[in-house]
C-alpha cells in the first residue's frame, strides 16, 4: 500500500472518511504493535491506539497539508504510551516492584525513540536495503528470527546450522542494521535529512 | 560508529535479545538483566538501542489483529479482555475442572467445550500489496499472499482441522495423523495429514490450483466428489468451468517463492504477469491496445518497488509505462 502523504492529509483535513479509513486500517496494527512492545499490555495498548485515531479525527482541522502524518501518528502514540506506562508504574504496589522495574526500563527506551521525523515508507526501504547487504544465509536467519518469531534452536534445526552459527548471524545482522538505521536510533540522532 | 561489543560481554547481546523477545521467564535471570541495564548509562544506551532497533525492524510485520471498526460520531469502544485469549482461558479452566472431576466427565466437557469453541471463527484478511504469516492453534504455519482471506476456528473441532481460504496461501501443516487438515476454497478441497503445499484460489480466477512441495495430499472437487492424489513436485489445477483436474509436474519454487518475498515467472504470459503484479503492488494495470499480452516472460522480482520494476520491464522490452495515483498504463514507446 502506498500512502501519498500530501494527498491523504489534504483529504483528511477536508473530512474525507474514506481516506481516514485507509490510514486507520493500515496503521492500526502497526501502532498497536509499537505500543505493545513497551507497555506489554494488549488491552491498554488497544485503547491507546483507539485514542490516537479519535484524536486524529477530532483534530483534523489543526493538521496542515505538509504535516508528516507518520511522525504525527507515532509521536502521539509514543506520548500516550509514556503516560500510560507512568500510570501503570504508579499502580504497582510494593509486591510488584519487579514489574515496575521492567516498565521503567521500557519507559526510558521508548523515551529515547525519536519519532519526530519518522517516515514509515522510507524506513521500510532503509531496512530492506540494509537486509540486502547481508549474505543470504545471514539474512535468512535474521528474517526467521525477527519476522517469523522462531527460536534460535528451531532455526538451527531447520537450516542445519549450529546454534553458535545462528547466534553469530543474528549478531552480525543486528550490527549491520544498527549502522544503517543509525538515523532512527536514539543515541545517534543528531541530524535528520529524511525529506528531500 | 556503532558500539562494538567486546567478546567478554557479547554474551549479553544474546541474553538482552532473548529478554527483548520475551523468551526469558525466570525472575532471577530478568533481575540480573535489569541490574545490568541500570548499572551504567552506557549499558542503558546499549539496551535502549537494541530494544528500539528490534521494534523498528518489526513495525511492518505486526501481529494479526482484528481492526475494530472506527466510529466517526461517538466514543470508541473500550476493550475488555475476551477475544481469543479469553476463550482459550475458558477452555483451559474447563479442562482443569474436568480433570478434577474425573476422566468420564473430562471427555464429555472437553468435547462439548471444544465443539462450542470450534464454532467460533477468526478471519484474517491481507490487503493487496501486502503479505503475511500466522501460526494456527495446532502449530500449522500459514503464509498469506496479497488479497487473501483466511477463516479458521478458534479451536479445531475434535475430528478434523478445517480452514477456509479465498486467495493464495502456503501451508506448513503440523503433523497429526489422527486429525486430517482440510483446506476448503469453493469447489476445491485439499486434505492432508502433515505436509508443505500452496493453494491458489482467488474467487475471480477461472482456475484453482494446488502445488505440493513435500508429503502427500488429496485434492477433491467438492461438487462432484471426485478426487486425485498428489506427489511432491506436482501441481493440480481445477478448471472451474469444466470441473476437470489437470495434474502436471512443475518447478514448485515458481509457485511458493512468494512467501520469501520473491515473485518468479518462468515462460509466463504478460497477462499472467500483470495479474500477479496487480495483487503484489496493489495497483490497477491497464494495457494499451497494440501490446501483445501473450508475449512470454521469464523473470524474478525481488523486493523492488513498483517504479523500479516498471523501469526494468521498460528497459528490457518494447513497452513504456505511465503511473497515475494507484493505476498504471502500459503502452507502446
Amino acid at each position: 500500500m502506498e500512502i501519498t502523504p500530501i494527498e491523504v492529509v489534504r483529504k483528511l483535513i477536508s473530512g474525507d472518511e474514506q481516506s481516514f479509513e485507509k490510514v486507520y486500517r493500515y496503521f492500526y496494527p502497526r501502532l498497536l504493535y509499537f505500543a505493545k512492545q513497551y507497555i506489554h499490555d494488549i488491552e491498554a495498548s488497544k485503547n491507546i491506539v483507539q485514542d490516537v485515531f479519535t484524536e486524529l479525527w477530532d483534530r483534523r482541522n489543526t493538521l496542515k497539508e505538509e504535516t508528516n502524518l507518520n511522525a504525527w501518528l507515532f509521536t502521539v502514540t509514543k506520548n500516550k504510551s509514556l503516560k500510560i506506562i507512568r500510570h501503570l508504574k504508579s499502580q504497582q504496589n510494593y509486591d510488584s516492584y519487579f514489574k515496575a522495574r521492567q516498565l521503567d526500563v521500557n519507559y526510558k527506551a521508548l523515551n529515547d525513540f525519536d519519532t519526530s521525523n519518522f517516515v514509515f515508507e522510507e524506513l521500510q526501504v532503509q531496512i530492506n536495503i540494509a537486509l540486502e547487504k547481508l549474505s543470504p544465509a545471514c539474512r535468512k536467519v535474521f528474517e526467521m528470527c525477527r519476522f517469523e518469531d522462531r527460536k534460535n534452536r528451531e532455526i538451527a534445526e531447520e537450516l542445519n546450522l549450529s546454534i553458535k552459527t545462528v547466534e553469530a548471524h543474528i549478531s552480525k545482522a543486528l550490527r549491520s542494521l544498527k549502522a544503517d538505521l543509525k538515523d532512527y536510533l536514539p543515541i545517534f540522532y543528531i541530524l535528520f535529512h529524511l525529506h528531500k | 560508529m556503532g558500539y562494538t561489543f567486546k567478546s567478554q560481554i557479547s554474551m549479553n547481546e544474546e541474553k538482552l535479545l532473548s529478554y527483548i523477545k520475551g523468551e526469558i521467564r525466570s525472575e532471577a535471570e530478568i533481575t540480573e538483566i535489569l541490574d545490568w541495564i541500570e548499572s551504567t548509562p552506557e549499558n542503558r544506551k546499549i539496551y535502549n538501542q537494541l530494544k528500539n532497533l528490534w521494534v523498528i525492524t518489526g513495525l511492518d510485520h505486526p501481529d494479526h489483529v482484528e481492526v475494530p471498526s472506527f466510529s466517526f460520531t461517538g466514543k470508541q469502544q473500550k476493550h475488555i479482555q475476551i477475544s481469543l485469549f479469553g476463550s482459550l482461558l475458558k477452555y483451559a479452566a474447563v479442562f482443569i475442572l474436568a480433570f478434577v472431576l474425573g476422566s468420564t466427565s473430562l471427555y464429555l466437557i472437553n468435547q462439548r467445550e471444544r465443539i462450542a469453541l470450534s464454532a467460533q471463527y477468526n478471519t484474517i484478511e491481507v490487503p493487496y500489496g501486502q503479505r503475511s504469516q500466522i501460526t494456527l492453534y495446532d502449530g500449522t504455519r500459514v503464509w498469506l499472499n496479497s488479497g487473501t482471506k483466511l477463516k479458521y476456528p478458534v479451536v479445531f473441532n475434535p475430528d478434523t482441522r478445517e480452514v477456509n481460504i479465498e486467495g493464495e496461501a502456503y501451508f506448513n501443516v503440523a503433523k497429526d495423523e489422527k486429525h486430517p487438515f482440510v483446506v476448503s476454497c469453493g469447489k476445491l478441497k485439499v486434505e492432508v495429514l502433515g505436509t508443505h503445499f500452496d493453494v491458489c484460489a482467488y474467487p475471480n480466477e477461472n482456475e484453482f490450483s494446488t502445488t505440493l512441495e513435500e508429503g502427500s495430499v488429496k485434492v477433491y472437487n467438492n461438487e462432484n466428489g471426485k478426487f486425485t492424489k498428489m506427489k511432491p513436485g506436482e501441481q493440480v489445477v481445477l478448471d472451474r468451468k469444466t470441473d476437470l483436474f489437470k495434474l502436471s509436474r512443475v518447478d514448485t519454487d515458481l509457485y511458493t517463492s512468494w512467501k520469501e518475498n520473491l515473485l518468479k515467472f518462468d515462460d509466463a504470459t504478460f497477462e499472467e504477469v500483470i495479474k500477479k503484479m496487480e495483487r503484489w503492488y496493489d495497483v490497477r494495470i491497464t494495457v494499451a491496445p497494440g501490446i501483445n499480452t501473450k508475449e512470454r516472460f521469464t523473470m524474478t522480482i525481488k523486493t523492488e518497488s513498483l517504479r523500479e520494476m516498471l523501469l526494468l520491464v521498460s528497459k528490457t522490452t518494447k513497452m513504456n509505462y505511465e503511473i497515475k495515483e494507484s493505476s498504471v498504463l502500459i503502452k507502446k514507446p
